[in-house]
């Protein structure tokens, strides 16, 4: 089964969470990710989900200078953004709940 | 642009200076807009700096397969997108097909003015719309053909590829040619000019509309780009900073001076703000001066020629475009001024 398939059902969820903390920007995303335990996420798996969202209107860019020189994208979370979150994180929930009680046999049946 | 990635690839050590070079290949070769390419390859380039800084190894930033890596920076783009870059080749090539149609064009508006009587439907010009549309498309199939060849061979050594670049390049222009000159030698039954004028007039609409596209979405990017510029050149100890507020204090004082002599009452600094932001876009004589003088003086001598040689047509046409372009030009920078101008003395206001 497709590793990259399952990654790519919570990705955006978990990248709309790391933002909604605050301004960050792409290099940043990718170490916050990192320390939550995500491997192997570049900047080509991220860019791609950072511009669905940007077109989806659930988070804001804007441009500003780094202080490495070149121009950077600083991207905050929008009013539909929060609320995109939140659905996301009860959805995400009851999905996993549901998962767990099949997948590892030795989980009681939790009824939320 | 303000910004250009392009400064800061010297940064870059030698193991990601290969890979950014493959990256940028990659995405300049790709069929996505000017404006989309420039913004990822500035994103590339700075989480390739800030990862050479923290020590990181390039096969950590992209991971094993800098192919995939590439496709999947470049997948998530709109038919728009793509569109836009189709057609902004098409402005370079329109720019040369009205070389081409305009001196059949001049010799009609000539006979007109010399008061032939011509019927538009029925007399026939050179440029035949089948001349044109072929010539159009066969360089729009050249140049897609050649992007797509090119992005395939991202997987060799960057010499190669440059020096492949060329030979496909010059392999594709060498039918072209061998087929412009076996077909298109006898076009002497030309078609009647409303066709071939209606057909370049829709070409040339096509193309505003995608410029016009443009210059707005760069407009709005140049504008965030350009407050981020002002924002860092504003910092207090910057020169910028000093320069910019010991003008305005100059300007303050010298108009108070100037009130007291003439026994005007003193303005305050919010006052003198205010008059500041609404002459925001007035340049001193001197531009105009500068800008007027010249480019006038081309056109009263290029008309005299014209004129003198009997190419009314063309004396007109030539003038029109000249005039044209001088207009835009003191606009544009006349609107860039203000806009800068406004920044600051906004910035100077919240100071305050």
């Amino acid at each position: 089964m497709d590793n990259a398939q399952l990654l790519k059902g919570v990705l955006e969820g978990c990248v709309l969470a790391v933002i909604a903390k605050g301004e960050t920007y792409g290099y940043e995303i990718i170490g916050e990710l990192e320390k939550a335990g995500f491997d192997d996420i570049g900047e080509g798996t991220l860019y791609p989900v950072l511009t669905r969202l940007d077109k989806n209107k659930l988070i804001k860019c804007r441009r500003a200078k780094s202080p490495l020189g070149p121009v950077r994208k600083y991207y905050s979370i929008t009013d539909e953004g929060s609320d995109a979150l939140s659905d996301f994180k009860e959805r995400y929930r009851k999905i996993s709940r549901s998962a767990e009680t099949l997948l590892y046999d030795d989980v009681p049946a939790d009824n939320v | 642009m303000y910004n250009s990635y392009m400064k800061y690839k010297k940064n870059l050590v030698p193991e990601y200076s290969e890979a950014f070079g493959k990256v940028e290949d990659y995405v300049n070769s790709n069929i996505i807009d000017s404006l989309r390419q420039d913004e990822i390859l500035n994103d590339v380039i700075d989480i390739f700096l800030s990862a050479q800084k923290d020590g990181r190894t390039v096969e950590n930033v992209i991971g094993k397969d800098i192919m995939k890596f590439c496709s999947d920076l470049c997948s998530e783009v709109s038919i728009k997108s793509r569109i836009i870059s189709v057609l902004e080749y098409t402005i370079a090539v329109l720019i040369m097909c009205f070389g081409r149609c305009a001196k059949d064009l001049f010799t009609v508006l000539q006979k007109i003015i010399e008061g032939e009587k011509i019927n538009l439907f029925t007399y026939k010009i050179n440029a035949t719309p089948w001349f044109f549309l072929c010539w159009f498309g066969s360089y729009l199939a050249i140049m897609a053909v050649g992007k797509v060849i090119v992005s395939k061979f991202l997987k060799v050594s960057r010499e190669k590829y440059r020096m492949f670049r060329y030979y496909a390049i010059a392999a594709c222009v060498l039918p072209w040619m061998v087929v412009y000159s076996q077909f298109f030698r006898e076009y002497e039954n030309g078609t009647c000019s409303v066709l071939t004028v209606l057909i370049y007039f829709i070409c040339s609409g096509a193309a505003s509309v995608v410029y016009f596209i443009l210059a707005c979405e760069k407009r709005k990017i140049n504008r965030e780009r350009l407050e981020a510029l002002i924002e860092e050149q504003c910092k207090p100890g910057s020169r910028s900073y000093k320069n910019f507020d010991d003008l305005e204090q100059k300007k303050f004082k010298n108009i108070n001076e100037k009130n007291v002599r003439e026994g005007k009452p003193e303005i305050s600094f919010e006052e003198f703000l205010d008059m500041e932001e609404k002459n925001a876009g007035r340049k001193g004589p001197a531009f105009y001066f500068c800008t007027f003088v010249p480019v006038n003086l081309i056109i009263l001598g290029l008309g005299h020629i014209l004129y003198s040689l009997g190419h009314y047509a063309e004396l007109i046409v030539y003038s029109a475009l000249l005039i044209a372009l001088e207009i835009y030009v003191i606009y544009v920078s006349y609107r860039g001024a203000k806009y800068t101008r406004m920044k600051r003395l906004a910035w100077i206001k919240s100071q305050r």
